[in-house]
């Protein structure tokens, strides 16, 4: 118990700093930083060769490409910079999605994954129906925002390759959610659900952008800054988390 | 535990120095439940339900039955539950975890309980 409250009160300190950093840049590039730094620290708590060193590996990429991102968005890396933004958020995103693919991976190779019945089945595959409905959702309001600004098809391509890339993520999550369900109780769950609540708020922010008419978006767009700090606020609460089950008790 | 085997944690057999029948007349003296002193310190950080899938599965590995465990299966257990933990804690914390439960057995040898 003493364990979750920990994990809320990282949450809570995170979304807290998150919004407070909406107008500010540098505070901004320093959570984003710093959460990359975290990763990177989890995955070198383990040794060559154990497999979770090479998905929190990946996922600290992912989060130092994000911190570049972000300091290119804000002009930090000079005008010309502005370029590199689709290819570093098109790598981000490929990070990201081998990241979870390896936590999947890595919980089914343990031999100590559930069986399958067929509501497990069903329900796994209601739940990425539904991803797959936000994605199309995603699309066609992208395209259709292109065609009402005559925005180019590369101006909306980082924004398609992010939804996607966030929804196969959320994919990726739900088969974690399922496999790693029965070990609830002990530590191990909690770095992965924490990492699943933060894939589905990531989802959950492309939907509200993408879902966002013009009148009520600055309403939206708070709205979607808010899950932004819950999703990065779990994902910083699942490397704490990670790190704490890594402690030795001895 | 009851995820283990259908039976209740009465019926199920203790840890003992010698399987049965392995030395005819001699005494089998039990020391503790091996199953239950594994489950102890791999339910912690699996959960209940998962440690006893763990336990069970390295027992199928091994070749053992879950019931009628001995002490000196304790490291043909332990090198498959290490396996298995490696992917989700590491080698470190796995091999923290084996020397936990040898350290439980060696204390249960000396007639206390871990």
């Amino acid at each position: 118990m003493r364990a979750w409250f920990a994990i809320a009160g990282v949450v809570a300190l995170w979304v807290a700093g998150r919004l407070v950093a909406l107008e500010s840049d540098a505070l901004r590039l320093s959570m984003d930083a710093v959460l990359a730094v975290l990763c990177l620290v989890a995955s070198l708590r383990f040794e060559r060769g154990d497999p979770p060193r090479w998905a929190w590996g990946l996922a600290a990429g992912a989060q130092i490409l994000s911190t570049a991102l972000h300091a290119t968005q804000a002009g930090w890396l000079g005008a010309g910079a502005e370029a590199w933004s689709g290819p570093i958020t098109l790598v981000l995103n490929a990070f990201w999605v081998g990241a979870i693919a390896m936590f999947v991976r890595n919980v089914w190779s343990s031999g100590l994954a559930p069986p399958w019945s067929r509501g497990h089945v069903a329900g796994v595959a209601l739940a990425i129906a539904a991803a797959l409905a936000g994605l199309g959702l995603v699309v066609s309001e992208e395209f259709a925002t292109m065609r009402e600004q005559g925005l180019t098809l590369s101006d909306e391509m980082a924004n398609l390759a992010s939804a996607t890339a966030d929804t196969l993520v959320f994919i990726g999550a739900v088969l974690l959610i399922r496999m790693v369900a029965p070990m609830a109780g002990g530590r191990v769950a909690r770095p992965y659900l924490l990492l699943c609540f933060s894939a589905a708020a990531y989802l959950v922010v492309d939907v509200i952008v993408a879902a966002a008419d013009t009148r009520v978006y600055a309403a939206l767009d708070v709205g979607s800054q808010v899950w932004v700090a819950l999703a990065d606020g779990a994902l910083a609460a699942a490397v704490v988390a990670q790190l704490d089950l890594l402690r030795n008790r001895d | 535990m009851q995820l283990l085997t259908s039976k209740s944690a009465a019926t199920r057999s203790p840890c003992v120095h010698e399987r049965d029948g392995a030395s005819a007349g001699a005494s089998i003296e039990p020391v503790a439940d091996l199953s239950e002193t594994i489950l102890a310190v791999l339910r912690p950080e699996l959960g209940p339900h998962t440690s006893a899938q763990a336990l069970r599965v390295a027992c199928k590995k091994a070749k053992l039955d879950p019931d009628r465990l001995i002490a000196s299966d304790l490291p043909a257990l332990a090198e498959h539950i290490s396996r298995m933990c490696r992917t989700l804690l590491g080698k470190r914390r796995s091999d923290a975890l084996v020397e936990q439960m040898r350290e439980a057995v060696r204390h249960d040898d000396r007639g206390g309980r871990p």
